[in-house]
């Protein structure tokens, strides 16, 4: 009996056999061997190949897509005469046609990433690309990998998740392939090359080989029909539900390398073209031609899915040394292996900052949460903290390939302006340091005794003079006498809190809308030699004050407070780090309406004259406070912003530095925690405003990044789009203020009714000179000097040398008995005659015998301030005319008004309606006021010559102006007294308000 | 308008040392008594205005302007009303002196005019013109002290024509603008070296001894006194011959009983102190002094101390008893240069001098001090960019004892020289200028111009430049 193999292919042949013999025709069918790319990785209309499914929802071992393609290679070296052939399917929902194209399709897709073509891949990928296939790769990256590109859900919807994790799926690979991809947010060719690649290192990582092993592998590839490797099978060999339509099968859907061995190899006529199938002729998957028998796929292990490394969360932002970050990672069967955390920041050198192999317990599988203080242990910053110049930071957790990166900041939360200490640690000096123990107690009483340590500009020689002048037992007759010793009867005085004042009100230091003065003596003038004085030269005033006057100090510092986690403000000052705080001031327009309006009973210019003054010499947009050339300290608009500043190192430990470029000072946040614990993360500055009373200013401090590298992040993380989006803090005004008293009231006689104290307060006032006279102590003058020291003065200084004849008398200074009238004389004669006897040849020449003897009187009780003396020349007499009959009543003399050194203002006040007139203008005398028009000494150029209203003019004389006639008029200081109260040196003001 | 003023005079020629003196004349013609501004207190109601040939105001005057002329005090405007009776009129005296200075030479027309209540416009009065003529400078004594006020006066004697002219002018040197007085003297015939007498005590009961000043002058050998009363005679004299072979001293002296001493210099080294009685020249003391040149011997008495000062060393200051007994001797100021004017008045216990040396440099020493007080003296030593030689010389020092100097030169200039400034140029072309300083607190510079007369000024020496106050009014 003869036996014949053949095949279903040979059904057609003509076999001829002898018709008597039993013949055995055996008919064999081919074989194929068949692996499987299983439905779900493939998502629903998609061609794209996923290396794997979802893990989460995977076994632990399962078979995924690249396992199938290694296996594939390696079944293909282990049998190397098979010849293979690639097949896509589909289920029967949808139209046959288009089902046969995406079967083809598929096919083309595995065929690509098996055979290692990066082009037909990534092709096929860009045009039957879905959004949710690029999001499961990255998941798949992110799980397998470590990479920190999780795009969350796989929802088929690109969103800001997907985005980041393509971008950093991008920062990733490049970085392990050495690669440079845009780090973008989309999902382009490039990316889809990029994913391949990844294929392709998972596809080596089973075969355990590389790249070039891999290439190897692959170069050993046959195909029944090398132009014909893959082929679309549409939905014409399902393996459920045959002969059903529209059946959605997730068996069905699949694409199946199937190989051949020599003689075995299917005829593939059934597809004539690409995207052709004709069912009925296929030889492949007709079952009585072609079985198939499966090549087993070892599932597992699956490295990237068995070891988990993943930061799940990680605080954005903390506040260091207040808080700690939190970092919750998880972790999957790595309990064997090491895993590290380490913090990074690109300012850092390329040490950690941070680096931390986690314990056995911090790396169990599961969940955990490492909680970091923010103190590094090595670079730069160890055993510090860290701050936020330095953000962002970055946290890494890894384990051999597996690596996962969460970014983290810290971040500034807001700065707060305060008084800053005369010392950095808050403390005096020791005793034995005697110059800066002075210093000290001189600024905490007041005095402005110039900066602790660091003294300059003689500011602690004028402290102590002031200091002297100012106590009760150290105060001198001549200011010539002091000296700036320290004795021990000063020391002591200190120690005491002697004379202790408020220098620099405080509300305005933290309030924006508060106004808040510094306070500045206002020096009257002085005996300069036993005669001499002070009053004269224009420029005396000026003089004096810059010899005699400090500039005020009011150390400022800024606190600088980060954002917690929670966003709230948070003291953390060992983490400030060496930031830098921009420290600004504005001058202020002045408020004009302050001064005297130009009206009908008013007529004064002195409002028109201060507004033309004060924009003498710009200092830019709004500045008017007094110009450095008339006394003050502004400047022109290029170096203005240095102005009321102590540059240098002399408000230890701030440095002020100048950023000439962008007109500011700054200083840097103190980090020195060693030297100077107490000023840690604090900025400060010595504000150091001028003299001149009216200068105001309004402070603020604001964090700039300028000069930091990464000035860019810092502003974007801290929202800065422009300058007033500066972090910063604004401190209300600051205005300067003279300030004087009035410490004694002398009425000699004793006198009812008020000095109209309120009018020449308010008149002091419009030129900022804060003149108290609310504390005054009132006096007669047998109060404070006594008959024989009367005398002695009487004696010594007029040609009445009779003892006996002179006495003091309450009524009046002239001490002897008045000489009669003659029966002859003119009634206006002997007016005339008694005021040049009481006059000039009597109270004009005791007046400085009488100052000295009342300063000797009262400057132990109050050795600063005015001493006003209202006087009358002497006792009322009655004059007749030549028939004996009364000519006038009553008559006192008018004479001499005064203002004296050590500011004594004797006043005669004849005639009480003109208290504020005469007191106001003799009281300003005091302050180095001249006459102005109308009077018998009116030096050129000290008054604004548009103004008859001036109170430094004579009051209703015969060649006065209308305008000074009190009680039909209000005087004022005209506008240039107003500004030589305050300070300014009139001498280059203009010389009238027009 | 019942008003009506009338302004006269009776002298409408004057000289440029005259200081006239103006009636007015206040009337209404209303039914019922008026209220006017009383004279002596008007509050300043009264103005009189002076124009210039050319009609341009020269200067106006009033009550208070006259405040101003005499003391650097406040202003007294008080305005005292009285009534004046219907139809009726008020008649007063303006004495020019007390309101101004001379008006220099030139014709004018003066107008008054008065604010009265309830008149909208003042009463104006006629016009009154004044001819003023030029007249030179011969002679000028001078003399401060103090029977109870600070007083000044100035005796001027004019030359014309081969007669001399006298007039008294006191002043208070306080504030030497407006004078308590001008009065022509009654003409004295064959008067020369004509001098005042100060007051050798003080009382403060009244002001008549302010007002009483003794002048006396030389009539060949006869000794001659007068005692005026606001420059006016009393009847009162003194007469007697001048002791011979003695250099009468232009200086004398009077007691509150009006005992008036004189002094001469006995070439035996000696200051002799004579009574002036009535018909003779009484010895009362001699002190022996060591000074060779008498001229520079300053002499004053006060309370019946002679004090003396004068070239010795320098300067030396002496105080003697009425009985020619020295008292002391102080050597004020040891300078190497000559002395050339010395001022002294006990009552203020004030000693000025100054020594100059015409050479090349010209240099000036001026010294000033309390000889009772302050035995260290102020001193200044200038070298002048001035040529000398230096025909007058005039000095004060101020209260902060800085110097103030009037320089006449060889070729007619005045200058002024103050403490810090380079010397100012004040005048020229006058033969003397008679110049004089005080400086009491502000600074008073009296000199003669032809046209102008004799009158001080007040000079700003703060102003930029230093220049002249005015007091016009205008």
């Amino acid at each position: 009996m003869s036996e014949t193999k053949i095949s279903r292919r040979d059904f057609t042949l003509l076999f001829e056999r002898q018709t008597t013999a039993v013949h055995k025709i055996i008919v064999t069918r081919f074989q194929g061997h068949r692996l499987e790319m299983e439905d779900f990785h493939f998502h629903l209309d998609s061609a794209v190949l996923m290396p794997d499914y979802d893990i989460a929802e995977a076994a632990a071992d399962h078979v995924t897509a690249l396992t199938v393609l290694a296996t594939g290679l390696a079944h293909a070296k282990q049998n190397p005469a098979r010849k293979a052939v690639v097949a896509g399917h589909t289920d029967s929902s949808g139209a046959a046609d288009y089902n046969t194209k995406l079967s083809q399709q598929r096919a083309d897709c595995v065929l690509a990433c098996w055979t290692g073509d990066k082009a037909g891949y990534t092709n096929i990928c860009v045009i039957k690309g879905k959004t949710e296939d690029y999001q499961q790769i990255l998941k798949w990256a992110h799980q397998s990998k470590g990479w920190n590109c999780d795009p969350g859900a796989i929802d088929n919807s690109h969103g800001d998740g997907t985005s980041t994790a393509l971008k950093n799926f991008k920062t990733a690979y490049n970085a392990e392939f050495s690669q440079s991809l845009p780090i973008t947010g989309s999902c382009d060719k490039a990316t889809w090359d990029a994913f391949f690649d990844l294929y392709n290192q998972g596809i080596a990582n089973f075969l355990s080989t590389d790249i070039e092993g891999l290439i190897a592998y692959r170069a050993g590839l046959k195909f029944v029909d090398p132009g014909r490797k893959t082929v679309g099978c549409g939905e014409s060999w399902p393996v459920e539900g045959i002969g059903v339509d529209g059946l959605q099968s997730a068996a069905n859907r699949r694409v199946e390398i199937i190989f051949f061995d020599p003689g075995q190899e299917p005829l593939l006529e059934c597809h004539p073209a690409p995207n052709q199938c004709k069912a009925t002729e296929c030889e492949l998957y007709w079952s009585k031609c072609f079985k198939h028998a499966p090549i087993p796929v070892k599932p597992g292990p699956v490295p990237v899915t068995d070891e988990l490394l993943d930061i799940v969360t990680c605080d954005d932002h903390f506040a260091p040394s207040a808080e700690t970050l939190s970092i919750a990672y998880k972790l999957k069967s790595l309990e064997g292996k090491p895993v590290t955390l380490e913090i990074t920041s690109a300012r850092a050198d390329a040490t950690p900052l941070f680096s931390k192999e986690l314990t056995p317990e911090e790396k169990t599988t599961g969940d955990h949460t490492f909680e970091w203080d923010g103190k590094p242990t090595a670079g730069a910053l160890k055993d510090l903290f860290i701050h936020p110049l330095w953000s962002p930071y970055k946290v890494t957790l890894k384990s051999g390939g597996l690596k996962d990166e969460a970014e983290f900041k810290v971040l500034y939360h807001s700065v707060e302006i305060s008084r800053g200490p005369w010392t950095h640690d808050e403390k005096e000096p020791p005793k034995s340091d005697e110059k800066n123990w002075v210093a000290y107690k001189l600024n905490e009483l007041g005095f402005y005794g110039g900066p602790v340590y660091h003294d300059l500009e003689s500011y602690l020689d004028k402290a102590i003079v002031r200091y002297k002048a100012n106590h009760k037992a150290m105060h001198l007759k001549y200011v010539k006498d002091y000296k700036t010793t320290i004795t021990p009867e000063l020391k002591t005085a200190l120690e005491a809190g002697d004379n202790k004042r408020v220098d620099v009100e405080q509300d305005a230091i933290k309030d924006p809308a508060a106004t808040s003065r510094i306070w500045v003596e206002a020096l009257t003038y002085e005996r300069t030699t036993g005669a001499g004085t002070e009053f004269g030269a224009k420029t005396n005033r000026v003089t004096t004050d810059a010899a005699r006057l400090n500039r005020p100090l009011l150390p400022l510092e800024v606190e600088i407070f980060l954002k917690s986690k929670a966003d709230a403000k948070t003291a953390a000052p060992e983490a400030i780090g060496p930031v830098r705080v921009n420290w600004k001031h504005t001058d202020l327009d002045e408020d004009l309406t302050k001064l005297s309006e130009d009206n009908a009973s008013s007529p004064s210019k002195a409002r028109k004259f201060v507004e033309k003054s004060l924009k003498l010499h710009s200092g830019g947009p709004g500045a008017d406070n007094c110009p450095r050339p008339l006394g003050g300290i502004r400047n022109p608009p290029t170096t203005h912003y240095q102005a009321p500043w102590l540059q240098g190192s002399a408000f230890e430990p701030h440095k002020v530095e100048d950023d000439a470029g962008n007109k500011t000072v700054f200083v840097k946040a103190c980090i020195d925690k060693a030297k100077y614990p107490k000023r840690l993360g604090r900025a400060g500055i010595m504000v150091r405003p001028s003299i001149i009373a009216g200068d105001d200013y309004k402070f603020k401090a604001e964090i700039d990044f300028t000069g930091e590298p990464n000035k860019a992040d810092l502003e974007k993380f801290h929202g800065y789009t422009d300058e007033a989006s500066r972090i910063h803090a604004d401190t209300g005004i600051f205005r300067v203020w003279r300030q004087n008293r009035v410490a004694y009231e002398v009425n000699w006689p004793a006198r009812t009714g008020g000095g109209q104290w309120d009018l020449i307060h308010n008149e002091y006032k419009a030129a900022y000179v804060d003149l108290d006279v609310g504390s005054m102590t009132k006096a007669k003058i047998t109060d404070l000097i006594t008959e024989t020291k009367y005398q002695d003065i009487v004696i010594a200084q007029t040609a009445n040398k009779d003892r006996s004849k002179i006495s003091l008398k309450e009524s009046a200074i002239y001490g002897l008995t008045l000489p009669t009238q003659g029966a002859t004389e003119a009634p206006d004669d002997y007016r005339t005659r008694l005021n040049t006897l009481t006059g000039t040849n009597y109270w004009k020449l005791i007046a400085d015998s009488l100052v000295e003897a009342l300063a000797e009187s009262i400057r132990p009780q109050a050795p600063i301030g005015f001493v006003v003396m209202n006087f009358h020349t002497h006792e009322a007499v009655d004059v007749k005319k030549t028939d004996g009959t009364i000519d006038e009543a009553g008559f006192i003399a008018w004479t001499v008004s005064y203002g004296k050194p050590d500011s004594h203002a004797m006043i005669d006040m004849k005639d009480v309606d003109k208290v504020y007139y005469v007191v106001g203008h003799e009281m300003g005398h005091n302050l180095y006021l001249r006459h102005s028009e109308n009077t018998s000494d009116k030096p050129p150029g000290h008054h604004d010559t548009e103004d008859h209203n001036c109170i430094m003019a004579y009051s209703s004389s015969s060649s006065g102006h209308a305008f000074q006639a009190p009680g039909t008029f209000e005087p004022h200081f005209c506008g240039k007294c107003n500004l030589k109260l305050r300070g300014w040196d009139m001498d280059l003001l203009p010389g009238d308000s027009k | 308008m019942p008003f009506n003023l009338q302004l006269a005079t009776t002298s409408r020629d004057i000289t440029t040392f005259d200081s006239p003196k103006l009636q007015l004349t206040l009337s209404h013609d209303d039914d019922k008594a008026l209220m006017v501004p009383k004279p002596s207190r008007d509050g300043g109601a009264l103005t009189i205005l002076f124009r210039d040939a050319a009609g341009d105001p020269v200067r106006r005057v009033s009550s208070l302007l006259r405040q101003q002329l005499f003391n650097d005090s406040r202003v007294d405007p008080t305005l005292i009303l009285e009534p004046l009776a219907p139809g009726g009129s008020l008649t007063w005296t303006v004495n020019l002196a007390k309101y101004m200075w001379p008006l220099p030479a030139g014709e004018y027309t003066a107008i008054a005019s008065i604010a009265c209540p309830g008149e909208t416009n003042p009463v104006l009065s006629s016009a009154l013109k004044l001819r003023v003529q030029p007249i030179a400078l011969s002679d000028l004594d001078e003399d401060r002290d103090n029977p109870i006020l600070d007083r000044f006066d100035l005796l001027l004697t004019a030359a014309t024509n081969g007669h001399s002219r006298t007039w008294l002018r006191q002043f208070n040197p306080d504030r030497p603008l407006g004078a308590w007085y001008n009065e022509a003297v009654p003409t004295l015939p064959g008067a020369t070296n004509l001098f005042c007498a100060a007051a050798a005590f003080r009382q403060t009961e009244s002001f008549e001894p302010t007002m009483r000043r003794w002048i006396l002058w030389q009539n060949g050998p006869q000794l001659q006194a007068a005692l005026l009363s606001e420059g006016k005679p009393t009847g009162i004299g003194r007469r007697g011959q001048i002791p011979p072979g003695r250099q009468l001293l232009r200086q004398a002296f009077y007691t509150a009983a009006n005992q008036v001493y004189v002094l001469f210099w006995n070439p035996s080294g000696r200051l002799e102190c004579c009574e002036l009685t009535d018909s003779a020249v009484v010895p009362i003391a001699a002190v022996p002094l060591p000074v060779k040149d008498a001229d520079q011997l300053v002499v004053r008495c006060l309370d019946e101390v002679l004090h003396i000062a004068g070239p010795h060393e320098g300067l030396t200051y002496w105080t003697a008893s009425l009985k020619g007994k020295i008292l002391s001797t102080t050597l004020v100021h040891a300078s190497t240069l000559p002395l050339h004017a010395v001022t002294l008045q006990p009552e203020f216990g004030r000693l000025t001098a100054i020594f100059s040396e015409p050479s090349d440099p010209p240099t000036i020493e001026m010294v000033h001090l309390d000889p009772r007080f302050a035995p260290q003296p102020f001193i200044s030593r200038r070298e002048l960019p001035i040529a000398g030689p230096f025909p007058e010389l005039a000095m004060d020092a101020d209260r902060n004892g800085r110097f103030h100097l009037l320089i006449t030169t060889a070729d007619r200039q005045l200058y002024y020289c103050g403490p810090n400034l380079e010397p100012l140029l004040l005048a020229s072309g006058e033969e003397r200028y008679f110049p004089h300083v005080l400086c009491p607190g502000q600074v008073y510079l009296g000199f003669y111009e032809h046209a102008a007369g004799y009158r001080f000024r007040q000079f700003a020496t703060s102003a930029n430049p230093p220049a002249f106050l005015e007091y016009r009014n205008l």
